[in-house]
């Protein structure tokens, strides 16, 4: 059993499990895990694993991790690659589950340019009430397509039982030419697109799956096969405007570089950031122009990562900056603030941590830093060699079946050990009793998460 | 020490004024106990004599203590640095090695350790820069050819300046810039097949900056440039000949020197003609770069044997001699970005910033 023979490995660079794991990925393919050790020794912060071999043509663009109930066995990972191809890894131990094409077929795209298949944005979605896996992506193109999969097989990503998935296309849908940035909202409904030479345009996903298959009648969130499908997308549902002209009355060219739904506006909101470092709030309720307009910075706005809360919105920009933006007065008042420093590159991603206020940055300085978020003291800055490209929290590895009571009772580490020891022998035995370990482990994850919104709601009163 | 004194006094005393003759202020007394003090503050390892004295405040008092000092130290120094010069000649008299002199401190050699040092085995990093934008140069597939221009208007020292640029660069060919903006001639170059664009800027008669563009998909680097002088001003300059010149890289050490390591060896042919023994040099030192021109020869130099006790007899040696050709300046990187030049709205790989330079002992090349 291979896992076990890694999970031994580590036991002996460090007992203790690490307390938190962070996934990179990078312009070379590679999918690089760095663990913090035991007890938030974060200068201590190394890269330990590394998935996948380096091949430019294989490289990420986007990476996106869906952990709903933060256990590292129900864990996915979804790398974009520059070739158009979306493809799919356990979280424990980065095991291939699964791929699927993001890019349009070459015969119906005609031409033999593949440089329109990079894989612009990808995002998880998972509609309320249904029982299926939602991947959308965007590529370069202009090609947006929602692929699914049943949720339960999906997330069945631990090392016993894995079967590789088949992800079915669900909606296809051509939009703009020179697409930058793309968001889905939470309820997977609408997709909102900007690129270079378009402003921010949102289409209903529901409507455009109802056109490709007009016979069915399809509920919840688009998640019907389409088998026929659709060559260009109709009306879009929304289309922004851009924002006031200067004083001069020159207005910049439209050039989206990323968008994102404002998470509790029930989808209404979307923020829009621009090369020409402006910051856009749509209200789609109250009309085509931005709601409220922020100039930031200097540099190309690369990437927007919105707290689940919705009351502040991460920016980072191609200079290397990273603010919040204060969303609790939106639209009346938008400002900036909570500069996060030491960057010297380009953002590429941020990532928040789930329960706890810690983002993750990863900019084309090539290292990795990890912030906290209320404090904005660099915790972490970890050199990783290639221009990296995309940032995920990973849920921590559970090291042996006694963890859980690890917690309570420090004395009772002899024991665990030579708990460890027979589970090591007894590796064969473990399908067996995986059961209660995914148990204990959940119970684990309960525990965790009020912790977090506990902190989440001390941060709101500073 | 004075709190410490001051305590007995306000207790109601067995003696009644048992520190008549101390102050009352803070700081050490003036009088009397000044050479008690002296001890316990000499003792202080480490202090520099005005530290250790600077508590004194009679003004008379603290210069002798100091003066005082002084003398001692430097004759300690003295007397070392004697030993040392004792031992060193022992040595040589013996025939042995003398002892390794201290080495000195600098800035240089005390640079604070970057983890981004290049590892020359490290396989990722070999397997990123196998497929960087600078790799078909490397593997020979894509000659350089260099496009040279100028900011809108440049005046007589740019002229001269980018003759004998072209001497350096045997592959460069200078355009006028035409009024054209830099992104219409990034385009014009990448589909003339160029491999790389110069663009050197001028402010009040003054050259100062370096634009590097790597075609067609960059990077591309912003550097200071300084120290200017033209090869016609250097003493004893000689003229550059044809031949494609060799390139010395000095200490592009980190990931990002390595990177500009590769961006100046594009603009070079890979296969230099040893037999115009032309060297161009790019040096980096504490993050500015030198660049250097020069032409070597190797001599065979007769010289007087000083060992060998007969004046007669003469010693042979092969020396390096150096001959500059110029011209000669200092380049500071002042960004990298990646992509061609979009300085409004590309991305940067890297921004000098305050924030990060924390020590002047830090560099990033």
């Amino acid at each position: 059993m291979g896992e076990g023979g890694k999970r031994k490995s580590r036991q002996e660079d460090a007992p203790a499990p690490p307390s938190h794991r962070i996934l990179t990925a990078d312009e070379l393919g590679l999918l690089k895990v760095s663990e913090v050790p035991a007890g938030d020794k974060w200068e201590e912060t190394a890269a330990k694993q590394r998935w996948g071999a380096p091949d430019k043509a294989q490289g990420i663009t986007r990476l996106q991790v869906h952990c709903p109930d933060w256990s590292s066995d129900r864990c996915l990972v979804a790398a974009a690659r520059t070739s158009g191809r979306v493809t799919l890894h356990a979280g424990s131990d980065g095991g291939d589950v699964g791929s699927f094409r993001a890019a349009p077929p070459a015969s119906t795209s005609g031409r033999s340019d593949t440089s329109t298949n990079a894989v612009q944005a990808l995002r998880f979605t998972q509609a309320e009430g249904s029982h299926q896996l939602l991947i959308s992506t965007a590529t370069l193109g202009g090609h947006v397509s929602v692929h699914r999969c049943p949720l339960e097989a999906a997330l069945a990503t631990a090392a016993a039982g894995r079967v590789v998935q088949t992800w079915e296309e669900t909606v296809r849908l051509q939009t703009i030419g020179d697409l930058q940035a793309m968001d889905v909202s939470s309820s997977g409904r609408y997709v909102a697109v900007g690129g270079e030479g378009h402003q921010l345009k949102v289409w209903d996903l529901e409507a455009a799956g109802k056109a490709a298959k007009a016979s069915s009648s399809s509920s919840g969130a688009g998640a019907d096969g389409a088998d026929g499908a659709v060559a260009k997308a109709g009306e879009p549902l929304f289309a922004g405007k851009a924002g006031k002209p200067s004083r001069s009355g020159l207005q910049d060219l439209a050039h989206v570089t990323a968008v994102a739904f404002v998470p509790g506006q029930d989808d209404k909101q979307v923020l829009v950031g621009t090369a020409k470092h402006k910051l856009w709030l749509y209200d789609m309720r109250a009309g085509r122009k931005p709601q409220a307009e922020l100039v930031w910075g200097e540099g190309r706005i690369t990437t927007l990562q919105p707290q689940p809360d919705g009351s502040r919105i991460w920016v980072g920009n191609g200079r290397g900056h990273v603010e919040a933006l204060d969303m609790r007065q939106a639209p009346a008042k938008i400002s900036m603030g909570h500069a996060l420093k030491g960057v010297a590159g380009s953002i590429r991603a941020l990532a928040l941590h789930p329960s706890e206020p810690l983002i993750a940055s990863v900019s084309l300085d090539r290292h990795l830093r990890v912030h906290h978020s209320t404090k904005r003291s660099s915790l972490a800055k970890l050199y990783l060699k290639q221009a990296l490209t995309g940032v995920a929290w990973l849920p921590p590895l559970p090291a042996t079946p006694a963890e859980g009571a690890a917690d309570e009772a420090e004395e009772a580490r002899a024991a665990e050990e030579q708990a460890e020891d027979q589970e090591e022998e007894q590796d064969n035995g473990r399908g067996a009793r995986g059961k209660g370990k995914h148990s204990s482990r959940d119970q684990a994850g309960a525990r965790s998460k009020p912790q977090g919104n506990k902190k989440d709601s001390k941060r709101r009163k500073q | 020490m004075v709190k410490a004194a001051a305590k007995p006094g306000k207790s109601p005393g067995k003696k009644g004024r048992p520190n008549a003759d101390s102050d009352d202020d803070a700081g050490p007394s003036t009088s009397g106990n000044v050479g008690k003090d002296n001890g316990a503050v000499a003792s202080r390892q480490g202090a520099s004599i005005g530290q250790q004295t600077s508590g004194i405040r009679n003004k008379q008092k603290r210069g002798e203590l100091y003066h005082k000092l002084k003398h001692q130290k430097e004759k300690v120094k003295a007397k070392e640095r004697r030993k040392k010069q004792k031992e060193e000649a022992k040595a040589l008299e013996a025939g042995l090695e003398p002892p390794p002199k201290p080495l000195q401190h600098t800035i240089d050699n005390q640079r604070e350790a970057d983890d981004t040092m290049v590892d020359p085995t490290d396989e990722e990093i070999m397997a990123d820069e196998n497929d960087d934008e600078f790799a078909a140069h490397f593997a020979n597939a894509r000659p350089p050819k260099v496009l040279i221009t100028t900011s809108y208007k440049p005046s007589k020292i740019m002229y001269t300046f980018l003759s004998e640029m072209l001497e350096l660069l045997p592959c460069a060919e200078y355009y006028k810039r035409n009024g054209f903006p830099l992104k219409k001639i990034v385009k014009f170059a990448a589909n003339r097949e160029y491999t790389d664009l110069m663009v050197f800027n001028e402010d009040r008669k003054q050259i100062n900056g370096l634009l590097l563009v790597h075609l067609p998909d960059g990077p591309t680097a912003h550097f200071r440039l300084s120290n200017l002088k033209l090869g016609a001003d250097i003493k004893g300059h000689g003229r550059a000949t044809q031949h494609k010149p060799e390139l010395i890289l000095n200490h592009f050490d980190t990931r990002l020197g390595h990177r500009m390591g590769r961006m100046f060896a594009s603009l070079f042919p890979q296969d230099p003609q040893f037999r115009g023994r032309r060297v161009v040099t790019f040096h980096n030192q504490r993050d500015f770069i030198f660049v250097r021109h020069h032409r070597y020869v190797f001599e065979e130099k007769e010289s007087r044997d000083r060992a060998a006790k007969d004046p007669s007899k003469k010693k042979k040696a092969v020396v390096a001699r150096l001959q500059e050709l110029g011209p000669r300046f200092t380049l500071k990187l002042q960004s990298l970005q990646k992509g061609t030049f979009d300085s409004k709205n590309g991305e940067f790989e890297w921004l000098p910033k305050k924030e990060n330079k924390t020590s002047r002992r830090r560099f990033f090349l």
